[in-house]
């Protein structure tokens, strides 16, 4: 009998090292490879027209004001789109004490994200720009005179069309997801039993559902928002040409005319993997990260 | 408590598993790249064609138009097939992807890659040429070589590079302003004009922010320089810093009056097209003269949609077939290279109804009976025709004025 448990014990252990080797193998290390040769292109030390060691690119890119500005970009439209997405989520779920997908056609929240994110694009453009169907539709009752009176809602100083591609994708998500913890941790039987103890339904709300839920999503959310700053789709057709969201400045840079501009979109790359890390690190040491 | 010291001889052998790994993988990459092909330019055309037959060949190219995608896969892809047993295999992708792809190749030491040929034009001519990426020279040795057209200027040069060989010139286009003259019955024909017509209607008109646009931005210095020959030639810094400066006031003195007050500027041709279409602009603009008819043809722009080169002239440049020099299949891409310049392939890519193309062929070398079949392809109905528009044709300049236009665009305009 000891036998075969240690046997037993032995494959397991086996198979676990496989499955850390692979992991290894296949995701960790060209992952690594892929900063260290981001690192050594932006300092002139990769690359066919590498000729030295040079911090000129990133200097470069420090000087001028705009690689923090996209940065700042994509922080802003990653946050807004969260927040506003989780928020009304949490609001649903809510109201619908964890029941929200057992309602009737309740399976529509599955249909966003089953459409790439270039389709839902491609739909708010044709929905919300100048010669679009809502502007189409207000021609037609009157409310603008041509198409240039319609209110700016894609390609816009505020990213209005992007925020809102991102809220439906990410609204969907949330909602699914967040349901699911809420009946998975019982959240509603906690809910009465605060409020057996004396707890009003405001303070429940406060004291139980929002650490609960915030404790156990927030790794979903961080990893979302990473999703949101590093989209690609979106805003190269929503956005305007300045302030540009990260990935489309990194492959606007890597496929301009210039190749000397390539170094300093692997300087953006490297960056941006070790902001990368950098979070994944702090979410491993905060209460209730990534394990 | 299980001590971490235990997992230190499991992290060695993990390591020395993943070196293994990678050494097998980087020597199986190593041998699939040892298998070197003959050089096709020490061949006789027969070889070349013996070593081509049975092979596929990977071209990589813009796949935008349904015109021209239907002239590729239903008359050269079968051809191509019955004539010289080649396989033709397109891969969506255009300059600056052929580079990308090309550049990553060579600096991972990949001998055989997966590009074949590119339609490529100027700009992605300098970039392959500045890396050594293009194969050649290999024009001379095409058979149909000898009807291209290489006295003209606008087909040996390349950004006012001499093409030599290194890549093979497929077609010739000249950029056109499009408009609806329904909405617009008189179009502004020089920037004095265009400043009016904005202030009269703004909001109307942008340039998208690529290739076509910077086009157009070349095509705007000549006015303000009064003549194009202040640009040919080698790039000189003081010519560009002098009308680039006149440039960037008079887009700057007027982008309130572009579309999104200049704020912001279509990244390509396709969703400028798309906002003309809507009516929220105007105008469009393109690289290929034929435009119009194709459109219209495609039932995307009204029948009332016109095309025009203002006074001061637009440029007119070729597009061409460059050979990769890590191509694995180069004797292929020669033969489809030369189908491609033979007279049929190129008057059939003239006919408006099928692409509209202008060809690089000097129709006076041909046979009677194809000088004849060029002279009965159906006119344009719509495009202005290409003799006209031709009395204004300005050459590309040197390579170096792009990238500037490029950087400096972006700086002085867009984040201005």
């Amino acid at each position: 009998m000891r036998i075969l448990e240690k046997k037993s014990l032995k494959i397991r252990y086996l198979h676990r090292k496989a499955g850390l080797t692979l992991h290894v193998l296949l995701t960790l290390l060209p992952l690594a490879a892929g900063a260290v040769y981001a690192l050594l292109y932006s300092v002139g030390l990769a690359g066919s027209l590498a000729a030295g060691f040079t911090l000129r690119y990133w200097e470069s890119l420090v000087s001028r004001g705009t690689l923090w500005q996209t940065f700042a970009y994509s922080a802003y439209i990653m946050g807004v789109s969260i927040v506003l997405s989780y928020a009304s989520a949490l609001a649903m779920v809510i109201s619908a004490r964890g029941r929200l997908m057992e309602r009737k056609g309740s399976r529509i929240f599955y249909l966003p994200l089953a459409m790439p994110a270039l389709v839902l694009a491609f739909f708010a453009f044709r929905f919300l720009s100048g010669g679009g169907w809502l502007a189409s539709l207000a021609f037609g009752s009157g409310l603008i005179a041509s198409p240039q009176e319609f209110p700016e809602l894609v390609n816009d100083p505020y990213g209005l069309g992007i925020i809102f591609v991102h809220f439906l994708l990410a609204f969907a998500f949330f909602s699914i997801y967040l349901d699911r913890v809420y009946a998975n941790e019982r959240i509603e039987e906690q809910v009465q039993s605060a409020q057996l103890l004396g707890a009003g339904y405001r303070q429940s709300l406060r004291r139980v559902v929002w650490p609960m839920i915030l404790r156990k999503t927030w790794p979903a959310i961080s990893l979302y928002g990473l999703f949101v700053f590093g989209s690609y789709e979106v805003p190269l057709l929503l956005g305007r040409s300045t302030p540009e969201m990260l990935s489309v400045r990194i492959v606007r840079m890597l496929s301009r005319f210039n190749l000397d501009d390539r170094p300093e979109a692997f300087a953006i790359v490297f960056a941006y993997m070790m902001l990368t890390v950098l979070l994944v690190f702090l979410l491993r040491k905060s209460k209730g990260g990534l394990r | 408590m299980r001590k971490r010291t235990t997992n230190k001889p499991a992290a060695g052998r993990m390591g020395l598993a993943a070196l293994f790994i990678l050494a097998f993988l980087s020597g199986s990459c190593r041998q699939a790249g040892s298998r070197e092909a003959r050089d096709p330019l020490q061949m006789s055309w027969e070889e070349v064609l013996q070593e081509a037959r049975g092979s596929s060949v990977h071209l990589m190219m813009w796949q935008g138009d349904p015109f021209i995608n239907r002239y590729m896969n239903e008359y050269v892809k079968p051809k191509l097939d019955s004539l010289y047993g080649i396989r033709l295999v397109l891969l969506e992708g255009q300059g600056n992807r052929i580079v990308s792809q090309v550049m990553t190749e060579k600096e991972a030491g990949i001998r055989r890659g997966g590009i074949d040929m590119g339609w490529i034009n100027g700009e992605t001519f300098y970039q392959l040429r500045q890396i050594d990426g293009l194969f050649g020279p290999f024009v001379e040795k095409l058979p149909n070589s000898r009807y291209i057209d290489f006295d003209n200027p606008f087909i040996a040069f390349d950004f006012q590079q001499a093409v030599e060989g290194y890549e093979c010139p497929w077609g010739n286009v000249q950029q056109v302003i499009i408009y609806d003259s329904l909405r617009v019955p008189d179009p502004p024909r020089n920037l004095e004009a265009l400043a009016a017509y904005l202030k009269a209607h703004p909001g109307t008109f942008t340039l998208s922010n690529d290739f076509t646009g910077m086009t157009l931005l070349k095509a705007f210095l000549v006015e303000l320089a009064g003549s194009p020959d202040t640009f040919y030639g080698a790039f000189r810094e003081q010519t560009y810093l002098k009308y680039s400066g006149m440039l960037w006031d008079w887009i700057n003195g007027h982008k309130k009056y572009f579309w999104r007050r200049g704020e912001t500027f279509p990244d390509a041709v396709a969703p400028l097209h798309q906002l003309f279409i809507s009516g929220e602009l105007n105008f469009s603009m393109s690289n290929n003269d034929a435009e119009v008819d194709n459109k219209i043809l495609q039932g995307l722009f009204p029948e009332t949609t016109r095309a025009y080169v203002p006074d001061h002239g637009s440029i007119q440049n070729s597009h061409y077939m460059g050979i990769m020099a890590n191509g694995a299949n180069k004797a292929g891409a020669m033969v489809l290279a030369d189908f491609l310049i033979s007279p049929e392939a190129q008057w059939r890519k003239a006919d408006p109804a099928v692409w509209g193309d202008g060809t690089v062929l000097a129709t006076e070398k041909l046979p009677p009976e194809w000088q004849k079949k060029f002279a009965s392809i159906p006119h344009r109905k719509y495009s202005p025709g290409r003799a006209e528009i031709g009395k204004k044709a300005i050459r590309e300049f040197d390579a170096e004025y792009m990238i500037r236009l490029y950087e400096d665009f972006r700086k002085k305009v867009i984040e201005n």
